[in-house]
């Protein structure tokens, strides 16, 4: 004979999770109309059956899996109670996938958002009560309570946000090799990253074309090591290239033009950090062995190069949100780094200045910001940065200055349009340019 | 008070330390508020060091495998997980 507790387990299981695992994308709070009752004393307070039951489907929980409690207090509370008043209902119980036992755990926590005062619209008991201490008493006990002003309720931010691409591919394609270390699953970091770029123009009045290809693509190798505390040591090999070209007409006054180069080498990051209670500080460290194979002047230059970023969140390195009222207006990250580049040429090339050429060391760094803002629509990104590096040895210092914005075109960032704009002497080839760059962007 | 409830007061705190605003639990921890898997890894240590100094003492330990899969968890994700990963004995 079926008992009829058993019975209701299983009209509770297809009401709660008739595709078990497949959790609904649910805010959460919700609107306060869907958890919130009217209570005795005159007040409004959080409905914990209610409560209970939109989390199991916001995180799904095969209710099947849940053995007959032990506890004599479980046996009386409906399914969804039960589920999140029993912090031990996956212990030891083959039933429970892996899927359950972190959906419970996210849903017992959803309890404890609203019991240590995180979630806007609701006021906490107090003190406050562990999530199965307030699930196993009645609506009055603990009471969590529904806030209003003038009448209205007080909604809870309910947005829900688009995770990040889940690919696991090692490859990366960027712009710039300074932002090899920055992994796809850092949406925002990734979003500031440079892009490769591919523009052709054709210039009418100053009959002439202009060709730019720039771009790096790389490989990330984790070693493995330093895993504790969030801390990585990676090895990214790559090769960029650098081509822009200037092509002329016969009746065109412009100078034709052509500046090709190739660097091929490899970067070990590492990031460290150094604990400091609620302000701990990360240290990056980019060391970066490369040859420069320059074909404007058939130069070749062996070089080592040292980065380093301090990161001390919401202050270096890190992004500041910056709101009017609950509008996000836009999000700014002051950039800087530490460099120091020493260079032996393997090839001094031709031309006129080739036995002038020094190997040289090169200490400086970089400043600069990004910005990103959804307020336009398309997010959009702003990044300005100099990089200065003065001459210890050799002759030629660096100086360069980079701005650009960017318009991205799909919800992983992959794809954007940009304008670009570059001055100065470049730190790879120590060679001077000044390039508009209007394009297709693209990074991975 | 619970561990769970250290854990989730904890977080709300550091996140409104570093996030100052309204809280969104809603928000994931990348495309949201906008950590990447270093500052991640930071603010977990924040974490990690303001519950040890808890009464009683918690324990968390991590590493960058659990920074790197929490950049897509929402504020109460992040908070089972956290959870699940403290203890209250010291870890051997």
């Amino acid at each position: 004979m079926v008992r009829p507790r058993m019975i209701g387990l299983l009209v509770a299981a297809l009401v709660l999770a008739s595709s078990p695992g497949k959790s609904q994308d649910l805010p959460f709070p919700p609107a306060q109309a869907k958890i919130c009752v009217a209570s005795a004393g005159g007040r409004t307070i959080v409905d914990k059956k209610q409560v209970a039951e939109y989390l199991l489907l916001k995180y799904a929980f095969n209710i099947v899996a849940a053995p007959e409690p032990t506890d004599p207090r479980l046996k009386n509370l409906d399914p969804g109670r039960r589920v999140l008043a029993d912090p031990r209902i996956c212990v030891d119980n083959a039933k429970c996938s892996k899927s359950d036992a972190a959906n419970q755990q996210s849903a017992r926590a959803s309890v404890a958002t609203l019991l240590a005062g995180l979630a806007v619209g609701y006021a906490p008991p107090t003190p406050p009560v562990s999530p199965d201490v307030y699930i196993l008493g009645a609506n009055e006990e603990n009471a969590v309570e529904c806030l209003q002003t003038s009448g209205k309720p007080i909604e809870a931010p309910g947005a829900l946000f688009t995770a990040p691409d889940k690919s696991k591919s090692a490859f990366r394609i960027r712009g710039k090799i300074d932002d090899l270390f920055v992994d796809r699953a850092q949406v925002k970091a990734f979003e500031a990253t440079s892009q490769a770029v591919l523009s052709i123009g054709e210039d009418e009045t100053a009959k002439k074309r202009s060709e730019t290809l720039q771009g790096v693509v790389a490989y990330r190798v984790d070693t493995g090591l330093l895993k504790e505390n969030g801390q990585r040591l990676e090895l990214i090999p790559y090769v960029q290239a650098s081509r822009n070209v200037v092509k002329t007409r016969p009746e065109s006054t412009a100078k034709p033009s052509a500046s090709k180069a190739f660097n091929v080498g490899a970067m070990a990051s590492a990031f460290i950090v150094v604990p400091n209670q609620s302000d701990p500080f990360g240290h990056v460290v980019n060391l970066r062995p490369n040859v420069l194979v320059d074909d404007f002047d058939d130069s070749r230059i062996l070089s080592l190069n040292l980065q380093y970023v301090p990161i001390r969140n919401a202050v270096v390195n890190d992004f500041i949100l910056f709101r009017s009222g609950d509008t996000e207006l836009f999000w700014f990250k002051p950039v800087l780094d530490f460099r120091l580049d020493t260079g032996h040429y393997l090839d001094k090339g031709n031309g006129p200045k080739a036995e002038e050429r020094r190997n040289f060391i090169r200490a400086g760094g970089q400043i600069g910001f990004a910005l990103l803002s959804d307020i336009l629509g398309p997010p959009m990104t702003l990044t300005s940065t100099y990089t200065r590096l003065q001459a210890l040895s050799g002759d030629k210092d660096v100086g360069y200055f980079s701005t650009g914005l960017s318009f991205t075109l799909d919800p992983y960032k992959y794809f954007s349009v940009l304008a670009n704009y570059s001055n100065g002497t470049r730190q790879d080839t120590a060679r001077r340019e000044q390039l508009w760059t209007v394009g297709l962007g693209v990074r991975f | 008070m619970s561990k769970m409830i250290a854990v989730a007061s904890t977080i709300g705190g550091q996140l409104r330390h570093e996030r100052p605003g309204p809280l969104d639990l809603n928000k994931t921890m990348s495309a949201g508020y906008n950590y990447n898997v270093d500052t991640l890894s930071l603010f977990l240590t924040a974490i990690s060091s303001i519950l040890a100094t808890c009464t009683p003492p918690y324990y968390f330990t991590f590493d960058s495998t659990f920074a790197q899969s929490q950049l897509a968890s929402s504020v109460p994700v992040l908070i089972g997980a956290v959870d699940a990963k403290t203890s209250v004995t010291p870890p051997s």
